[in-house]
Order: structure tokens, then C-alpha cells, then sequence
């Protein structure tokens, strides 16, 4: 069954990928959502490949290892 | 509750990443996945959350130059979440156009787009002229499905006869699902694979079959190994979920939301998970 694997694979075509700092809590992650930290890379990835940003701010709650 | 709920579905997963640019941040300044620029954009354009103590943030959905353009509730539900990302495409089509290297994408996967997106009509299109493939007709079985043609759905998975048959079965086990018929669940999910691409799937829909039928018990331990197994993966927070707010006799009394460490929880380190699983409740 290849849709989700597959998806992810090719929407990392969408835009350019931006890789997680080791230190930074969602490179635990594993929803599969290519997030792109920091924001200005976000921002910029935005402009330049015309699409919205989906933010998703955390009210204080996030952990060194993962949790929010 | 997003990563359990909807942050954890295919279709929500695939359309963030084909048609938006998706970032997490934390508020708190001294968070370790604070970011002041992020900071500065989101109270800039949303005052309410420049305070000390704030209430739950949703999903903001903004343009570049700082435009909230929609919202979706930190507690929408998967259909929730799926049909405000769609909505904000549809109100501003300027930032929906395919990305211009998805041409050289397969048509099934240029269709998997177009169903994230909600135009199933593109979808099927795409896979209509020449002979499918296997995939592509379990594919589409899947959207029939989805969109609550099982007739269909069962047709499209029966003309596949010996072939992707553990896909297929699943496919069968997830229609009976819809239907509320846990028993007939059992045999096809018992059966998947382990090294199959959607075990993990398998096995919590196995634990949800039996925990419908009366056994708690054994679909605690399912979803246990199943977390143990994938570690963290979308469908151990959801299994986490289950597992959080059930014991061995059922319901559990005190329907555990938040999860960071605790006998209870099996992955530790989750979040906020939600009041509910939906799925514990009888179809």
C-alpha cells in the first residue's frame, strides 16, 4: 500500500524541505507533517512558493522531549 | 489532541504538506521550541496571544505578509480540520495551484493530491483513462470508502481477487468498521502482515475490534505492542489515546487527557490528547 508513504514523499516536492535542529522538541514528531522551523525559513518557503502558513502556536506546554 | 486527532490523519498530513507550509512553535519565551520571530508575526496579527497565561491557540492559517486568512480549533476533529484547510483554499485559490514539479509526480500520486485537496472528481479522473493498477484501484476504493460509498468500495476491492490481498483485507476490516460489525474485523486485521506498510493501523482497528466485542483486556495489550513496536508513529498517539482512557475492564473511571509521564501513558511524552477518543464509542 503505497498512498501515504508515497504522498509524503512526493509533497516534500511542494517546497523546500528544511531540516529539524537536534535540539528542537518536534524532531520527535512522527505525524508525518514536514514542519519547517524556524519561522523565517517558513515565512520565506511561503513567499516563495506561494502557499499559506498553517501555525499551530503552543500555549507554554511544550517539553524538551516531545511533549505538547 | 492534534497529534492524536487530526494531525495524525492521512489526508489532513498530506494536504499540510502539499498545499501549505506548516510550522509549530511554543508561546513561552523560554520554551525550548520558542521562536521570537514566530512570536512576533502570530501577536502581531492576533493581540490575544501576546499575554503571560493565554487560552488554547488554534491553527492559524495567515499569509506571508501576516494576513490571518482562517482559523481551525486546537480541538476540531480530523473532518473539522480537513474541511477548514479546504475552505481556505477554496476562498483563496491564489495559494492552491499545484506546485509546479508535481507534474512530474505518477498520476496516483497526483491523485492522492487531489483527493487531500477534496476534489475527488480530479482524483478519479486522473486514474480513469488506461488500465489501473492495483494500487490505484485500492486507491480508489479508499475514497469510496470515505466518502461513505461502501457499495462501491466493495466492488472496487472484490475485482482485485488475489491481489495486494492483506491491503485488501484491511480495506474489508475498515468498511466493517463503518458498519459497527467488530467481529468481522477480527480475522482480516489478525492476518495483516507484520511487516506490512500500515500494520500499525491494523493493530489499533484490532484493538478497537476487540475492545467493542467486550475485551478490553486484549485490546489494551494490542495497542501496547503496537506502541512498543512503532515507538512514536501517528497511529501509537492514537493508540496512546485509547489506551489512556480504558482499563482492562472497560471505560476507565477517569478518562485520562494529558499524558507526559505516568503508568498510564504508554508513549510519555504525547501532550494533550483530547477529551474523547471518538473511537471508543460503539458505531
Amino acid at each position: 500500500m503505497m498512498p501515504l508513504l508515497s504522498v509524503l514523499a512526493c509533497s516534500a516536492l511542494a517546497v523546500a524541505q528544511v531540516s529539524i535542529p537536534d535540539d528542537h522538541p518536534v524532531r520527535f514528531d512522527r505525524t508525518g507533517i514536514k514542519w519547517h522551523i524556524p519561522f523565517e525559513n517558513a515565512r520565506q518557503a511561503a513567499a516563495d512558493s506561494g502557499r499559506l502558513l498553517a501555525i499551530k502556536p503552543v500555549a507554554f506546554g511544550t517539553t524538551a522531549n516531545g511533549c505538547w | 489532541m492534534l497529534r492524536s486527532g487530526p494531525f495524525s490523519d492521512e489526508r489532513v498530513v498530506g494536504l499540510l504538506n502539499s498545499r501549505f507550509v506548516p510550522i509549530y512553535f511554543d508561546l513561552g519565551r523560554g520554551s525550548p521550541a520558542a521562536d521570537k520571530a514566530a512570536r512576533v508575526f502570530v501577536v502581531n496579527a492576533k493581540k490575544n496571544l501576546g499575554g503571560a497565561a493565554v487560552s488554547t491557540p488554534p491553527v492559524l492559517l495567515m499569509t506571508a505578509a501576516g494576513e490571518v486568512v482562517g482559523e481551525i480549533s486546537n480541538y476540531a476533529t480530523e473532518e473539522q480540520m480537513l474541511s477548514g484547510l479546504r475552505k481556505v483554499l477554496k476562498d483563496h485559490p491564489e495559494y492552491a495551484k499545484p506546485s509546479a514539479n508535481e507534474a512530474q509526480l505518477s498520476r496516483l500520486q497526483r491523485a492522492n493530491i487531489e483527493h487531500f485537496v477534496g476534489n475527488d472528481v480530479a482524483a478519479v479522473a486522473l486514474l480513469a483513462p488506461g488500465e489501473r493498477t492495483s494500487e490505484e484501484i485500492l486507491f480508489l476504493a479508499q475514497i469510496a470508502r470515505r466518502t461513505g460509498d461502501a457499495a462501491k468500495a466493495r466492488q472496487l476491492l472484490k475485482s482485485l481477487a488475489g491481489e495486494q490481498v492483506a491491503e485488501v483485507a484491511l480495506e474489508m476490516a475498515l468498511l466493517s468498521w463503518l458498519d459497527g460489525d467488530y467481529e468481522a474485523m477480527m480475522q482480516p486485521l489478525a492476518m495483516y502482515p507484520g511487516d506490512g506498510a500500515r500494520k500499525a493501523e491494523a493493530d489499533y482497528y484490532l484493538g478497537m475490534a476487540q475492545y467493542h466485542q467486550g475485551d478490553s483486556k486484549a485490546a489494551r495489550t494490542t495497542w501496547k505492542k503496537l506502541v512498543k513496536a512503532n515507538g512514536d508513529n501517528r497511529w501509537s498517539y492514537r493508540a496512546d489515546w485509547a489506551y489512556s482512557q480504558t482499563s482492562d475492564k472497560g471505560k476507565a473511571k477517569q478518562r485520562r487527557m494529558f499524558t507526559t509521564t505516568g503508568s498510564k501513558s504508554l508513549l510519555g511524552r504525547h501532550g494533550y490528547m483530547g477529551r474523547q477518543n471518538p473511537d471508543l464509542k460503539k458505531r
